[in-house]
């Protein structure tokens, strides 16, 4: 399938340009059905103290996970929307995804372990996955969630590692269900959900 | 999805997770519609910079 849009990693952009060039440029990302904190993740923000929350550039820096975005392959200098300015251009940015490796603790609600003594397995996380909601792009979150595990998949290759795993709001579960994922917990700190699936050697989406 | 996924402990729940590795097992992950190539977009994003 030809793809009218190219990936980006964060880690690439920041040999060439600086981190006030890309907040500056990621300032009119706007996710209408996203929570406010995956826009705030891209953006820089600040606690009530006046201290600078950790974003995008924190992590990245601090090799805590890898962040990606889905550029359109066409030039928009025209755009009054997020557009990423590049050395040909200004490209529309549709979303953008982060992954990472999380090891995740097992429990049983009725014993006392202590964390030593849990079983904890290593997967990877898929951290974010937020579209860009000033642009109409049908069935945008598969496509982006298609790209995760075709990188994961490569890394697979290299590394191992058996999972991919996922926190997710409730009103998610059905969605990633329909894309393999299983429920096994719940976050009551976050009021998330858990949910694996397995890396595959040659994953797809269904629609 | 949420930026404490990647730094706070996750701990899921043993019951759940043995019978979601069952399930897994008989999934068949390559009967979906599309792939795009991802690593293919990642190197013509890097020829943009």
């Amino acid at each position: 399938m030809s793809s009218p849009f190219v990936i980006l990693d964060l880690n690439s952009y920041l040999q060439y340009y600086s981190p006030e060039e890309i907040l500056s440029d990621l300032s009119l990302f706007k996710s209408r059905n996203g929570s406010e904190e995956l826009c705030h993740f891209i953006q820089e923000t600040f606690n009530e103290d006046g201290t600078k929350k950790d974003n995008f550039l924190d992590f990245e820096n601090k090799h805590l996970c890898r962040i990606y975005f889905i550029l359109s392959d066409k030039v928009n200098d025209s755009s009054d929307k997020c557009v990423l300015n590049l050395k040909n251009g200004a490209y529309p940015v549709y979303g953008y995804f982060s992954i990472s490796a999380k090891i995740f603790y097992e429990t049983n609600l009725y014993t006392d372990q202590s964390l030593l003594s849990k079983k904890n397995t290593v997967t990877y996380l898929i951290g974010h996955l937020c579209k860009n909601d000033s642009y109409e792009w049908e069935n945008g979150g598969l496509f982006m969630l298609q790209q995760c595990f075709e990188i994961i998949e490569s890394v697979h290759q290299k590394i191992g590692i058996e999972y991919i795993l996922i926190e997710c709001d409730k009103s998610l579960i059905e969605y990633y269900s329909r894309q393999h994922f299983k429920e096994v917990g719940f976050n009551r700190k976050s009021g998330l959900f858990q949910m694996i699936r397995k890396v595959s050697e040659n994953p797809k989406i269904s629609c | 999805m949420a930026t404490s996924s990647i730094t706070d402990l996750i701990i899921v729940d043993s019951e759940k997770l043995r019978k979601a590795l069952k399930e897994l097992e008989t999934e068949d992950l390559t009967t979906g519609r599309f792939r795009v190539n991802a690593l293919e977009q990642l190197e013509a994003g890097r020829k943009l910079l």
